[in-house]
């Protein structure tokens, strides 16, 4: 089965999100500040953008004449649209969330917080 | 996985998976809001996000079995086109769409549903209340479209509705954001008053069916989502940097608030950031040639080509709410600029470039945006085209 490339984004979002926050409690536990959790959340963000990406090329090649398009991708009862209110949300939160994800480094690692939750995208 | 949840939310084809991926937002940012777990009212807010954000899903469940009722279908499309062959009584379109309303509101934060938001964007870390205020609220009214899409046939007036919530959410945003001594709960108010000014933009759209209002109702979410961002961020660095770094929020004592006062003679110890707290706040009161003041101006343009009376009104509200939002958001700059450093400052420490880099970055998209709006229109043009489309008759 294909999937299309927003499937894909959304999919790698959802999937990778736990095994950064794993890494970020086995540093916190053990005391170690390494900052792999930060270093892993930003490979992984690099990733999400590379399939936004694709998503983005896929949404305007097919939608060029009219510049409506959506792209439709259904298992059994679960139907998904890429359109243009997607593409919106998905440039502002991935834009929003890399910044933001540089920026929580020192932030983050000197507060209380960071003790009983790991920064995670 | 917030992220990931908020891209999903803004794909579902049809009602319940919205729904799915609305309550999978509102699951990954719920332990966000009360990453202090030391501090009582890190909790608290954390609770009130937590029972407000469940009461909404309820009314959205109850919506949700209403639509299922009458067409049998959960399908975005699909419930339009059972709409369209067997008309059924507009009551229960109504009734279905106002607990749509009722129960995204919360999570856009219409008035009067907008109790949770102060705390949670106040307690949480800086990044997280970006993330609240900049995406969260946002990806709720994306969601609250797709599901008032589906009901789009019934005789009813979104769009009129949307311009009355707007209304009321620019007027009590700006009038409650005067009274905050708080850095972080005044941005968080001025987040209310936003969603008034992009909800009437779309309300717009949908009165008149015309394209302009919609693109700038949807620029006006991107010029948000950007200048508050820049806003939490920068005032994050402050707090850093005056409080962070001084070590008092130690363990029971929970994070202490940024005060109003504690900015005086910011900008001599912390130029960067004072000049991209100000570029942002001065951009989120839409003074030119920020970002904030095209979005607005874009609003503005487009309710005034309607020429319709009612619009209009709504229109000099929108823009008198603006000067008026300056009434909090000026203060910040003044006290940043005009101010002898107060011991906070004077004591305050060095802010890593790793915080620095990025909030030159947001500031460089407020500047170019708000000089070259169009460049915006990759964004907002499709999405003003598939909003259009999804409402047409």
């Amino acid at each position: 089965m294909t999937l299309p490339p927003f499937v894909w984004l959304i999919s790698w979002l959802l999937l990778s999100a736990p095994f950064v926050y794993i890494i970020g409690r086995i540093d916190v536990i053990t005391g170690r500040r390494r900052g792999l959790a930060r270093w892993l959340g930003l490979l992984c963000l690099a990733v999400a953008w590379w399939a936004f990406g694709r998503a983005l090329t896929a949404f305007y090649t097919a939608g060029a004449p009219q510049l409506v398009t959506q792209a439709t991708w259904t298992l059994g009862v679960i139907t998904m649209r890429f359109d243009g209110l997607s593409l919106l949300l998905a440039a502002l939160v991935l834009t929003l969330t890399t910044v933001i994800l540089i920026y929580s480094g020192p932030y983050i690692g000197h507060s209380e917080g960071a003790k009983s939750t790991t920064p995670c995208c | 996985m917030v992220c990931g949840a908020i891209i999903g939310l803004g794909s579902a084809g049809d009602l319940f998976n919205l729904w799915l991926w609305f309550e999978a937002m509102a699951f990954a940012s719920y332990p966000l809001v009360v990453f202090y777990t030391h501090d009582r009212l890190a909790l608290e807010a954390g609770i009130k996000y937590l029972v407000q954000s469940a009461a909404g899903s309820v009314f959205i469940l109850l919506g949700i079995a209403l639509v299922l009722l009458s067409a049998g279908t959960l399908d975005v499309l699909g419930v339009r086109q059972a709409l369209a062959a067997a008309p059924v009584e507009p009551v229960l379109w109504l009734t279905a769409g106002a607990l749509f309303v009722v129960g995204f509101g919360v999570k856009i934060a219409l008035v009067p549903l907008h109790t949770w938001l102060p705390d949670a964007h106040a307690q949480a870390p800086s990044g997280i209340s970006a993330i609240l205020s900049a995406v969260v609220i946002e990806a709720g009214l994306i969601a609250l479209l797709r599901a008032l899409s589906a009901l789009a046939g019934a005789a009813v007036s979104w769009g009129a509705l949307l311009i009355g919530f707007g209304l009321f959410n620019m007027l009590a945003g700006n009038l409650l954001a005067l009274r905050q001594q708080q850095v972080k709960r005044l941005l968080a108010f001025s987040s209310i008053g936003h969603v008034g000014y992009m909800i009437v933009g779309l309300g717009v759209a949908l009165t008149v069916g015309t394209a302009a209002g919609a693109q700038a109702g949807f620029f006006h979410l991107l010029s948000h989502g950007l200048m508050k961002g820049l806003a939490f961020l920068a005032a994050g660095a402050l707090m850093f940097g005056l409080q962070h770094s001084l070590g008092q929020a130690g363990a029971g004592a929970g994070h202490q608030p940024l005060m109003v006062d504690d900015l005086s003679g910011a900008a001599r110890r912390y130029p960067l950031v004072a000049l991209v707290l100000s570029l942002a706040v001065l951009g989120l009161g839409g003074l030119p040639p920020l970002v904030g003041f095209m979005s607005k101006w874009q609003i503005l343009v487009a309710g005034a080509q309607t020429r319709d009376v009612g619009i209009l009104i709504v229109l000099i509200v929108a823009a008198l709410c603006s000067v008026l939002s300056l009434g909090y958001y000026a203060p910040l700059v003044n006290r940043m600029y005009r101010r002898e450093p107060g011991a906070l400052v004077a004591k305050g420490r060095a802010i890593p470039a790793a915080m620095l880099a990025p909030l030159v970055v947001l500031a460089l998209a407020v500047v170019i945006l708000g000089v070259l709006p169009f460049l915006a229109g990759w964004l907002t043009i499709p999405a003003a085209a598939d909003l259009l489309a999804a409402f047409a008759p």
